[in-house]
């Protein structure tokens, strides 16, 4: 028969037990409060929206609540402190314009850079993003998918902007030599400087390679840039789908949405006290090829490596 | 007339942009426009420039041209239900279209000569002159021009003078029609067309790739019309049918491979005329006219690389036109017979050299040589006789050259000279020039000088033969201030003055012949005032003012026919998620004088069109309403007919199925 003291032990430890069962059911009962994510946007373009989706796709359920501000809209940049002082636990910073704004406002919340072209430069006022999700698309990838939709052309022109350093160049050609590749480089500090290229260009190489950059390929400059490479036979290797529809003979780009599910990725990673990758690059790349322009200059793609290739007229 | 043209031209954009000017100026602040001006670098990524048109690769564009340009394109063809090219030009600014019951001309400037074949405007087909050899013309407007408005990728069109460039005809304006390229069309369409007047259409066409970047485009139409009825007052209100009663076909191809393209164009039309033509019996559906135009041609373009560029063409063309006409006398009718064959070879070299900072050159050569140039003039019954047999084969040859100099960042200079000469009219030297200045990003001026020539045809020389007949000589001046605003409205304002010397024009010797003369000279002063653009995106508008004074000077009196107001607006709106377009164009010409001293009244026109886009992944449909308020309205007619004014057709539907695949 126990005595009175086990009696009362057991009688206290299954009284804590309870407690503690039922103090773990009222704790869970109480609603948690939702991690604070201010996703802080430079404009309202389709692309930004399709990254959004893929970043809502991630950032599921009720823990998150998802903030989305535009930057170019009316008040954006006034709501942005205010926005920032309420201490979301991670801010999203959407195209080049709105890290520049985040990193430069005072708060101490973690910011995960994306859509942008290459990560922002530190600079002593300026605060560093804990992550950055480029549009960068690796140039292997490129290589790889060009060499099976055109094993037979190996001779590329690069056009180098004002936007590309001339080392990232350098070993842009000394990598894609490494597989097997004829590249030559051509300085163009300008759009007209590139237009006077083209035609030296012609009958020389298989392609030209444009990489993103805004001073040699804006507004009204562009239209010139591919009728004139039309004009001289040469096919260019464009860097958006936009691009390619205007008449670059091929594109590849990045799946903009695939890019929102990686920041969302990146900013649980922050969430959970786990160190995101610095830098990511797109891991899903798009690829598009412009059927008029393949018409017009008679090149033909190997059915080897054209699947998901987009054909666009 | 002239100090308010001016007035208006230098007040106009300035009342119009000021708000605009000082908005910006209140609101951008310097560092506002300097983050303006720098984009985000990932921007680039996310533009959609407007896809080219490889058409370019084949033809020279004119819109580089120094001069005062319109450009029709597609989808303003496709959204206002433009049907025939006489449809696309009746909403351009300064431009209106009349009727004689079989043919369409065009007028411009104030300028449309009753009697006169559309000779003083050059048409082109891709940088392919329309003009024949017989009648020195392109009166083919209508169902008659051979290539239908589906085809049609850009229309451009260039007013002033260009016989520096291109020549003889070159006068009021230079309209080049370009071609969907091969590889930019649709690999099959059929479209149906029915409409009011017993209009019948149907067009198949069909683009393919040949492999090793050739691309082959083939497409052919039938159209049949059973036309409507008029009424003539002047011949105690007899009334006939079958007015503009037509039946043809239009058929094209088109290769293009590397810098090589080859252009075949093949039609032919049909018509009755029983208007009394020419005081052939009214209503008479005997009487008709049978016109074709073909031609083949091959052109080569390359662009050398260094900024040269060399373009040659060669084509064989051929005309033919076939007259019936009736006259009856005492119980007699006589079948007279009237036609006109021409064969020709043309050939054309241009070589463009770009020089870096001295701006750029271009010279050139065109050479045409008639194989046949023949007008013959018959009775078949009662008994036969030849009235007229007129062979005269013409050669001309031109060289021409011009240059572009960049005096300054935003000064460009043009200076250009054409030398013709033939082996039957005297030779011409054409000059032209011109400067652009541009004076900041959304401002430019231009002022132009062009001497423009027309030899006379030998239609006109020949038919009722005038051997004194000379070539007319026209020179125009004219200033133009472009404008745009909020980067998507353009305006534009220009005042311009021309003077013909020689003024070819038939006069009437008899009830119904005419005979070519230089009898005069003309002149005229005008101003025309634009806003076109997408006030918003989805929102495509234009309207446009035109005033001229248009006359002769010896005795000074009005031009026929010549309107000296004409005002144009037209609209499309996208519906339905951009599934449907409503356009909606109305113009209105002022009263015109007819050869016979009278005025006719004012005319105001309304035409509405629905088109759906991509009702279905493969059909489309369209909708279009013409003269929508079943306006009465009549077109001055020269003195050769029987009757004085040719009535215009009412409200009229037409309604259109399209099928494609592969756009």
């Amino acid at each position: 028969m126990p005595s009175f003291a086990s009696a009362t032990r057991a009688g206290t430890s299954w009284a804590l037990l309870l407690t503690l069962v039922i103090s773990a059911n009222a704790a869970a009962s109480e609603p948690r409060p939702a991690i604070q994510v201010l996703v802080v946007r430079s404009s309202r373009l389709p692309a930004y929206d399709e990254a959004l989706e893929g970043l809502r796709s991630i950032l599921t359920g009720p823990e998150f609540a998802i903030t989305d501000l535009e930057l170019d809209h009316a008040a954006g940049s006034e709501n942005l402190p205010a926005l920032l002082a309420r201490k979301p636990a991670v801010v999203v910073a959407v195209g080049s314009a709105s890290v520049e704004a985040v990193t430069a406002a005072e708060h101490s919340s973690p910011i995960v850079a994306t859509m942008v072209l290459a990560p922002a430069p530190e600079t002593s006022n300026r605060r560093k993003a804990v992550a950055t999700i480029t549009l960068d698309i690796p140039p292997a990838e490129v290589l790889a998918r060009l060499k099976r939709l055109y094993p037979k052309r190996n001779r590329i022109a690069l056009i180098r902007g004002p936007a590309l350093p001339a080392a990232g160049a350098a070993r842009l050609e000394a990598f894609a030599r490494n597989q097997g590749y004829q590249v030559q480089i051509f300085d163009c500090p300008g759009p007209k400087e590139l237009l006077d290229a083209l035609g030296s260009l012609r009958e020389r190489f298989d392609f030209v390679w444009c990489l993103p950059d805004s001073t040699l390929y804006q507004g009204p400059t562009v239209s010139a840039v591919i009728l004139t490479a039309i004009r001289y036979r040469v096919p260019l290797i464009g860097f958006s789908e936009g691009l390619v529809r205007a008449g670059a003979l091929i594109g590849f780009f990045p799946d903009y949405r695939d890019i929102g599910r990686q920041t969302g990725e990146a900013v649980i990673r922050q969430i959970r006290g786990l160190a995101p990758v610095p830098v990511e690059h797109p891991r899903n790349v798009r690829a598009a090829v412009n059927e008029r322009v393949m018409r017009v200059l008679g090149v033909q793609h190997a059915p080897d490596g054209a699947e998901g290739l987009v054909v666009v007229k | 007339m002239r100090q308010t043209a001016l007035i208006l031209l230098l007040l106009l954009p300035r009342i119009l942009t000021a708000e605009s000017d000082g908005k910006k100026a209140e609101t951008a602040t310097p560092a506002e426009a300097q983050k303006a001006a720098q984009p985000e670098p990932e921007s680039v990524l996310f533009e959609t420039p407007p896809a080219v048109e490889t058409a370019a690769l084949y033809t020279q564009t004119l819109q580089e041209a120094p001069a005062n340009v319109t450009v029709i394109t597609q989808q303003q063809i496709r959204n206002y239900g433009y049907r025939t090219l006489a449809e696309a030009l009746s909403n351009v600014r300064g431009f209106f279209t009349t009727t004689d019951g079989d043919l369409q001309y065009a007028g411009v400037r104030g300028f449309n000569l009753p009697g006169d074949y559309n000779t003083r405007i050059l048409v082109m087909l891709n940088g392919h002159f329309l003009t024949d050899n017989v009648y020195g013309a392109m009166y083919m407007f209508g169902q008659d021009f051979g290539i239908d408005m589906d085809l049609v990728e850009r229309i451009e069109i260039v007013r002033g003078p260009s016989s520096a460039l291109y020549g003889s005809n070159g006068m009021f304006a230079t309209i080049n029609i370009f071609t969907r390229a091969p590889a930019d069309s649709a690999r099959a369409m059929v479209s149906t067309e029915f409409g009011s007047f017993g209009q019948k259409k149907m067009l198949v066409s069909t683009s393919t790739y040949l492999g090793r970047g050739a691309n082959l485009l083939i497409s052919g139409s039938v159209f049949h019309t059973t036309g409507r009825s008029v009424t003539a007052p002047e011949l105690g209100n007899l009334t006939t049918g079958s007015v503009g009663a037509e039946e043809g076909y239009h058929t094209f191809a088109q290769l293009t491979w590397r810098n090589w393209s080859v252009t075949a164009n093949f039609q032919d039309r049909k018509a009755i005329v029983p208007i009394g033509w020419f005081g052939a019996d009214f209503g008479d559906t005997g009487t008709s006219t049978h016109d074709s135009h073909n031609f083949v041609e091959a052109a080569f373009t390359k662009s050398m690389g260094d900024g040269a560029e060399i373009r040659w063409r060669l084509s064989y063309d051929q005309f033919r036109y076939y007259g019936r006409y009736d006259y009856t006398a005492d119980g007699v009718t006589t079948d007279n017979r009237d036609y006109a064959l021409g064969d020709w070879i043309g050939t054309q070299f241009s070589y463009r050299r770009k020089l870096g900072k001295f701006g750029s050159f271009t010279v050139g050569t065109q050479a045409n040589v008639d194989l046949r140039n023949v007008q013959v003039n018959e009775n078949v019954s009662p008994q036969f006789e030849r009235m007229l047999e007129v062979s005269q084969p013409n050669q001309s040859l031109g060289v021409f050259g011009q240059y572009e100099y960049n005096l300054t960042k935003n000064l460009v200079l043009f200076a250009g000279i054409r030398f013709d000469d033939s082996s039957v009219y005297r030779p011409f030297v054409s000059p032209k020039l011109a400067a652009v200045w541009k004076a900041s990003k959304d401002t430019s001026y231009k002022f132009m000088f062009g001497r423009a020539f027309r030899n006379p045809s030998t239609f006109e020389r020949y038919y009722v033969p005038n051997p004194l007949l000379e070539a007319e000589k026209m020179n125009t001046y004219e200033f133009a201030r472009e404008q745009r605003i909020y980067n998507r409205v353009d305006l534009i304002a220009s005042v311009f003055h021309y003077r013909i010397v020689g003024l070819i024009e038939g006069v009437p010797i008899d009830a119904q012949t005419l005979q070519y003369r230089n009898v005069s000279t003309s002149q005229a002063t005008g101003f025309e005032f634009e806003a076109s653009g997408h006030p918003a995106r989805w929102f495509e508008t234009s309207a446009s003012f035109s005033l001229h004074q248009a006359e002769y000077t010896d005795p000074q009196r009005a031009l026929p026919n010549s309107p000296a107001r004409l005002a144009q607006f037209r609209a499309s709106v996208p519906l339905a998620r951009n599934r449907l377009t409503v356009s909606a164009a109305t113009r209105y010409l002022s009263s015109r004088l007819s050869p016979y001293g009278y005025r006719v009244d004012p005319v105001f026109l309304a035409d509405a069109t629905a088109t759906t886009s991509h009702l279905h992944r493969n059909f489309d449909l369209q909708l279009g309403i013409r003269n929508l308020a079943n306006c009465r309205y009549v077109d001055p007619l020269s003195t050769e007919h029987l009757i004085e004014v040719m009535p215009g057709a009412g409200r009229s539907v037409f309604f259109r199925l399209i099928w494609h695949y592969g756009e």
